[in-house]
């Protein structure tokens, strides 16, 4: 059995009863990347549950409908001012290496060293644990991409947990 | 109009159910996307080849192999099997 019918079981099982993957028909038609790399804004969009500790709230780990809220981190956030709060992996552990889910530190080592153009002035994280997804889909992903545009990010870095 | 994307997967079954534009699958644990905690060079590799993938010109909803498999120990298989956190 492949992990998407163990997850599908589990999740029926425990926690919603009439849970189903979302699924489409079709692929995502890429956007090609408008310049070299090395002159690219990037921006990560993270499914790691990543919050500001003291300013945002954390994700909502015990609800059975899960969270579908993101939240900004400012690109000059100190890595220690960042949480986790994820229910399906081991965020103590992941804390102790940030990068591991939400490598922000490393994006911006790249740029230092040239291997991008810029950090995006804001990322964005989710919780990735989303089992109802009309409203992700219709609302708050086109948000999170109008933030984008409006960020002028040239390639976004999807990344899971 | 848009904006391009790179996607990590973890699990190809379930990128191939949401079919991404373009997405590079390394078979790490979960919470251990990049690499293991402390493994810089595996985090750094891993990026640099989202990047290179990136600019590159793919079918939509190509999935891409990576060179990267967790050998650490038995946690990705456990994690599969929802016997590990």
């Amino acid at each position: 059995m492949d992990f998407t019918q163990v997850e599908k079981e589990f999740i029926r099982q425990k926690v919603l009863p009439d849970f189903d993957w979302t699924r489409f028909d079709q692929p995502t038609q890429p956007v090609p990347l408008p310049k070299p790399v090395t002159q690219c804004r990037v921006a990560l969009v993270a499914t790691a549950g990543a919050y500001l500790r003291g300013s945002q709230q954390p994700f909502a780990t015990k609800s059975p409908t899960g969270d579908d809220s993101f939240r900004i981190i400012p690109n000059e956030t100190p890595i220690e001012e960042i949480a986790l709060s994820h229910p399906g992996y081991n965020t103590r552990r992941a804390l102790q290496d940030l990068d591991c889910v939400f490598p922000l530190a490393l994006l911006n080592r790249f740029q230092k060293q040239g291997e991008i153009g810029t950090a995006a002035p804001r990322h964005f994280s989710f919780m990735g644990y989303i089992p109802q997804t009309e409203r992700l889909l219709t609302e708050i992903a086109p948000q999170v991409g109008t933030e984008l545009i409006r960020d002028q990010v040239d390639l976004a870095l999807l990344v899971p947990s | 109009m848009g904006i391009a994307t790179v996607s990590l997967t973890l699990v190809k079954e379930m990128t191939q159910l949401v079919k991404p534009s373009k997405a590079l699958y390394v078979q790490h644990p979960f919470g251990l996307t990049l690499g293991d905690v402390g493994d810089t060079a595996t985090h750094t590799a891993i990026l640099r080849d989202c990047l290179r993938h990136a600019a590159e010109v793919q079918p939509p909803g190509t999935i891409i192999d990576l060179p990267y498999v967790w050998t650490k120990d038995d946690l990705r298989e456990r994690q599969l099997r929802k016997e590990a956190h």
